[in-house]
């Protein structure tokens, strides 16, 4: 499986003052994979999911999305990227809450370059929420909100989807509706995946599972298919 | 997008706006006021201090007389309107009769009305350019007559009244005339004997001349460049010298339109007047910064409070790759709305406050002027934009990576 990876992640280190978060972790994702991360709290999922998306910046190491070295780029060029190539799904909705769904999906649009209401409607109706489109978010359940969320992540046609925790907040129910939506969307589209979860049940759903450690990588396999992947 | 961004960003923080609003409808009220009193002010200060006595002499350049006719041409000099006295002397000396004493009389007029090219009636003469002096009896009016004032000391060494008859006889000619009234303005004036203007002409057989003119004129405090010798500017420089009142640039005028003249300020007077109005500007200045900057802190505290509420939000529009740059402009666009708004109704406020300040201590109305509309606008939007600039900072540096904070 020695496959080019669409995400490099070369011996990446990141210190909060005295303590490790990251030592030395070494990773290559193949275009198309989803991969989940997974880990007890404190190990450090959330630092690498930080560093991918370029939102801090680590004490060594690289990253590598696309064969672009995220971090020797400027601060705009950054930003850019992350504009154009990254999609963020957070355990907060983290939604404007005086935007309504469809307006919070418009402000990405907007952000990266021009609004367009129609692709957004569509975006929405991907994901389910035909019918409120027009709701501010708390007027959403919180499935629902993290839908909303998965339509902004999208709507710029990421290369890259990040998602930290997507389903932390969420039962079973909602939490099998957002994974089932995530599968259906990578299947169409074949974005790559990164995840991160402490929820075994939630692993199932992607191809391949990187086990943190106290900021070390200490397993790395990929899924059964017959085990797990649901449709 | 930017407006319902911008709109729902307003709505939700309704009450924050409100009270950053009206820090800055505070603020540009008490500057636009005060600003506004401020001009009005000095203008009527200045106008106060020019009631009492001139502050330009015009002279003959050499040996000789001035034009009668010169005189009126003042009032059509550039700073015309700055013009609020006018009153030219023809000087000689005459026997008194039945006293039998030689004494200073001035041909000059006391009280005189005339047209201005223009076609404004101007009231010209002693009387309007000194407001202090005081007439015993009447004065005369116009340039003729057989009628005299005299000043009070000699009036009282020659032990003379009202009513009295005279008798004027100078080289050329003997005249009788009337006294009418007794003059005091406190000064050299009181030694002399007035005569209407062309009635001393007559005496002294000089038709249509007169030996200076005193003016007043409304101007302004003399910094560095009015100082500068107009000789040393470069055609630009001069034309800003001539086009501002400073007193010597006035006399220039003067100049130009009275033949064969030379004007020059009346130092002593310039000076004084000079430092009052600066004084008076200073303290003006002083009280409209403190409020300009009273009011940019009123702001930046409270859109600080708004920011620090908005971490969240600022974050999450860095995760989305929302650069410096697009943030700034967002809430740049809101500090330009505060902007507009305050200074909209800071200026309707700025003019009731000057309105009241005005009515108080002059008592004339105050109009509100499209400049100080600008200004006012200026002022507000100068406020918010500073107000904005330090959250606006804080903003900036908060961490998109919090937003993957539970
Ligand atoms: N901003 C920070 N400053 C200092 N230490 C930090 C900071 N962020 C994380 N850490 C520390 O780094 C380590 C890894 O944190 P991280 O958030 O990556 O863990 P995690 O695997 O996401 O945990 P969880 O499952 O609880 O979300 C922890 O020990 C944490 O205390
Ligand atoms: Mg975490």
């Amino acid at each position: 499986m020695k496959r080019k990876g669409y995400l490099e992640i070369i011996r990446l280190s990141k210190e909060y003052g005295e303590v490790k978060a990251l030592r030395e972790v070494k990773l290559t994702v193949p275009q198309g994979q989803w991969l989940t991360v997974m880990g007890p709290s404190g190990s450090g999922k959330t630092t690498l999911l930080s560093l991918i998306a370029g939102l801090i910046k680590p004490t060594r190491g690289k990253v590598k999305i696309g064969g672009v070295d995220i971090f020797s780029l400027s601060d705009n060029q950054l930003l850019q990227f992350r504009r154009e190539k990254i999609g963020l799904i957070f355990q907060q909705h983290h939604l404007i809450p005086y935007l309504t769904a469809l307006e919070n999906v418009m402000l990405a649009q907007f952000i990266h370059s021009l609004p367009d209401e129609a692709e957004a409607i569509d975006s929405l109706i991907k994901v389910g929420l035909a019918d409120k489109i027009n709701r501010y978010p708390r007027e959403l359940s919180g499935g629902e909100q993290q839908r909303v969320c998965i339509a902004r992540a999208l709507i710029n046609n990421p290369g890259l989807l990040l998602a930290d925790e997507p389903t932390g907040n969420l039962d079973r129910k909602n939490s099998e509706l957002v994974l089932n939506l995530l599968s259906k969307l990578h299947q169409e589209s074949n974005f790559t995946i990164v995840l991160v979860t402490h929820d075994p049940w939630v692993a199932r759903w992607g191809e391949r599972i990187v086990q943190l450690e106290d900021g070390k990588v200490v397993d790395d396999f990929l899924v059964q298919k017959s085990r797990g992947r649901k449709r | 997008m930017w407006l319902r961004l911008f709109l729902a960003s307003l709505k939700r923080q309704k009450l924050l706006f409100f009270l950053a609003f009206l820090s800055a409808v505070t603020g540009t009220a008490m500057v636009a006021g005060l600003i506004g009193v401020y001009f009005e002010a000095s203008a009527n200060v200045s106008r106060e201090l020019r009631k009492y006595g001139a502050n330009i002499i015009v002279q003959p350049a050499s040996s000789g007389y001035l034009k009668e006719e010169d005189v009126y041409k003042i009032k059509t000099i550039f700073w015309r309107h700055n013009i609020v006295g006018i009153n030219p002397y023809l000087y000689g000396f005459a026997e008194v009769k039945p006293a039998g004493k030689k004494v200073l009389v001035a041909g000059t007029w006391l009280k005189k009305e005339f047209l201005t090219p223009e076609g404004n009636k101007f009231v010209a003469g002693l009387l309007t350019l000194n407001r202090g002096a005081r007439i015993k009896g009447k004065p005369f009016e116009g340039d003729q007559g057989e009628l005299a004032v005299i000043g009070s000391s000699l009036a009282f060494q020659l032990g003379l009244k009202p009513g009295d008859k005279l008798v004027l006889s100078s080289r050329q000619k003997e005249i009788e005339v009337r006294l009418v009234g007794i003059i005091e303005a406190g000064g050299y004036e009181d030694e002399q004997l007035f005569l209407p203007l062309k009635k001393a002409q007559h005496l002294f057989g000089a038709e249509g001349k007169v030996s200076n003119i005193l003016v007043s004129a409304v101007t302004v405090p003399l910094d560095e460049f009015g100082r500068r010798d107009p000789k040393t500017m470069t055609r630009r420089e001069f034309e800003k010298w001539y086009c501002t009142a400073y007193p010597p640039a006035v006399a220039k005028q003067i100049e130009e339109v009275v033949c064969g003249s030379s004007a020059r300020p009346v130092w002593q007077v310039v000076e004084t007047e000079g430092k009052v109005l600066s004084k008076f500007q200073l303290v003006f200045l002083t009280l409209t910064l403190l409020s300009l900057l009273g009011s940019i802190v009123a702001v930046a505290s409270t859109v600080m409070a708004g920011m620090m509420r908005r971490e969240d939000e600022v974050a999450l529009l860095k995760a989305l790759g929302a650069s410096k740059r697009w943030i700034g402009r967002l809430f740049l666009s809101e500090a330009f709305f505060l902007g507009l708004t305050g200074g909209l109704s800071g200026y309707l406020a700025g003019i009731l406050l000057a309105d009241s300040i005005n009515q108080l201590v002059f008592g004339t109305p105050f109009e509100g002027k499209t400049s100080l509309f600008l200004l006012s606008l200026v002022v507000s939007l100068v406020v918010n934009f500073l107000g904005f600039l330090f959250p606006l900072k804080k903003a900036l540096s908060f961490e998109p990576g919090v937003v993957l904070k539970g």
